[in-house]
């Protein structure tokens, strides 16, 4: 309620009393009306996944490698590609669809060598030998496919399911369909390449259409990943917990009744405060194994250091859904020895008993 | 401007949200815009209104254009007790107006 027009009694009041009190009979319809309400001021709130019984999964670490190696070299084998090599495309392939691709164009196929591994028998290519160690832990999709063969149209239609821009991405739905648990992190968090931005750009992972409640939080690289999350130069914790109870002693002091919508603007302001006091122990992994220490330690982007600490910090082990999305450096030749090792091994040292333990 | 639903090129305005969240918050409480200009409505407040009682009142007027109740003007009184005359508390208190409902919100 406004503080610029004062009213002499709350709706209440004047229900319980109105029509020698008839008007309380209302009381109670409203009363619902007023929690519905609650609920829609809060968007955050958690939600109950469609299928309780069968959702196992707290958090979703999305990493998004641009410019990374073709699936057809890595966990998806097509024998025919091979026979095709060096040939024109067969007639019944249909239209050349591709950028940079005519008619007269060859087939090219791959000189990587397939095993099959683990119980699964998923076949993965001698690019990734260490992945033997953990191949019954993994699953590969062979389903997925585009509708756009330009690079930033596919990225959309991958992150939002469309191939124009404009649309959520799936962090954001997560967000709006679950809401978040812990109230002291953002449930959605993005850390972009620290090398540069990326090529379908902002429009991959942010809100899209819905509400900026259900934006990513970002995480930039550097001694300070939030934005605005530092307190100003020569404040102290202290007097800003002071300066924040002024705040709500001063809305409080010239509200009349109950308000749920200043309730959920106080919360946020709380919600703030508290992720000034408690982010930071997400960023620190001094209280990870050596072992893990130094396998964050080894990547070049200081990204990739956050990235794995994510599922281990375990602060981040109370947020359900967090999406962490990165995309590594592009490189212009091939090197697989210098991802093959820590990829797997940071996965087997920051759950030692499988993904699904922690 | 995109915590605060501001729309860019990129992403279009289709649907919009009246409550507040969390970055919100920071960017109101730790942007540098907002404490750029907590520190210039301080500047003033002390430069045009010594007195803590008549810099109160002026505050008030400007940030919400009415006079401030009693017991808003005693909560900004104890607030200011730490220090009255200094720029870096008065920068505190203007930022705290600045969160202000009444001033942040047309009802």
């Amino acid at each position: 309620m406004s503080e610029h027009i004062r009213y002499n009694r709350n709706r209440r009041d004047f229900l319980t009393d109105c029509f020698c009190g008839f008007g309380s009979l209302a009381f109670t319809s409203m009363m619902a009306q007023e929690q519905a309400r609650a609920a829609a001021y809060n968007p955050l709130a958690a939600k109950p996944p469609h299928m309780p019984d069968k959702a196992k999964a707290k958090a979703v670490i999305f990493v998004f490698m641009a410019g990374g190696p073709s699936h057809l070299e890595t966990f998806d084998p097509k024998p025919l590609l091979n026979q095709l090599h060096g040939q024109k495309r067969p007639a019944e392939f249909g239209d050349v669809k591709y950028q940079n691709v005519n008619a007269n164009s060859r087939i090219l196929g791959t000189k990587r060598t397939f095993k099959k591994y683990g119980k699964s028998g998923l076949e993965v290519s001698d690019l990734f030998p260490y992945q033997s160690e953990i191949v019954d832990d993994i699953c590969v999709l062979r389903s997925m496919h585009g509708d756009m063969v330009v690079h930033s149209a596919a990225q959309y239609q991958m992150m939002t399911g469309r191939v124009i821009p404009g649309f959520p991405a799936m962090g954001s739905w997560v967000v709006y369909g679950l809401g978040a648990e812990a109230t002291n992190l953002p449930a959605y968090v993005v850390m972009p390449d620290s090398h540069g931005a990326q090529e379908a750009g902002v429009p991959m992972y942010t809100h899209g259409f819905l509400p900026a409640v259900y934006q990513p939080t970002m995480l930039r690289p550097g001694s300070k990943p939030v934005l605005n999350l530092d307190l100003p130069k020569g404040v102290s914790l202290a007097e800003r917990r002071k300066t924040l109870d002024l705040i709500r002693g001063l809305n409080t002091a010239t509200m009349v009744g109950e308000d749920q919508e200043f309730s959920a603007r106080m919360s946020a302001y709380d919600t703030a405060f508290k992720m000034q006091t408690e982010s930071p122990e997400i960023f620190d992994i001094s209280k990870e194994s050596k072992e893990t220490q130094d396998l964050l330690r080894s990547r070049r982007s200081p990204h990739g250091r956050l990235c794995p600490a994510l599922p281990a910090g375990p602060a981040f082990g109370r947020a359900r859904h967090a999406i962490c999305l990165r995309r590594l450096r592009r490189r212009r030749t091939a090197r697989p020895s210098g991802t093959r090792t820590p990829i797997s091994k940071a996965i087997t040292s920051a759950w030692p008993a499988g993904p699904t333990s922690r | 401007m995109e915590v605060f639903d501001g729309r860019t090129c990129s992403s279009p305005a289709i649907a919009a949200s009246s409550p507040t969240h969390a970055p919100q918050a920071l960017e109101m409480l730790n942007g540098k815009t907002a404490n750029d200009l907590a520190d210039a409505f301080a500047g003033r407040l002390l430069k045009e209104h010594g007195p803590t009682n008549s810099m109160i009142d002026y505050a008030w007027r400007l940030a919400t254009g009415r006079k401030p109740t009693l017991k808003e003007q005693t909560l900004a009184m104890q607030y200011l007790a730490a220090g009255p005359q200094d720029q870096k508390v008065v920068k505190e208190f203007a930022l705290a107006l600045l969160n202000l409902n009444a001033f942040l919100y047309i009802n």
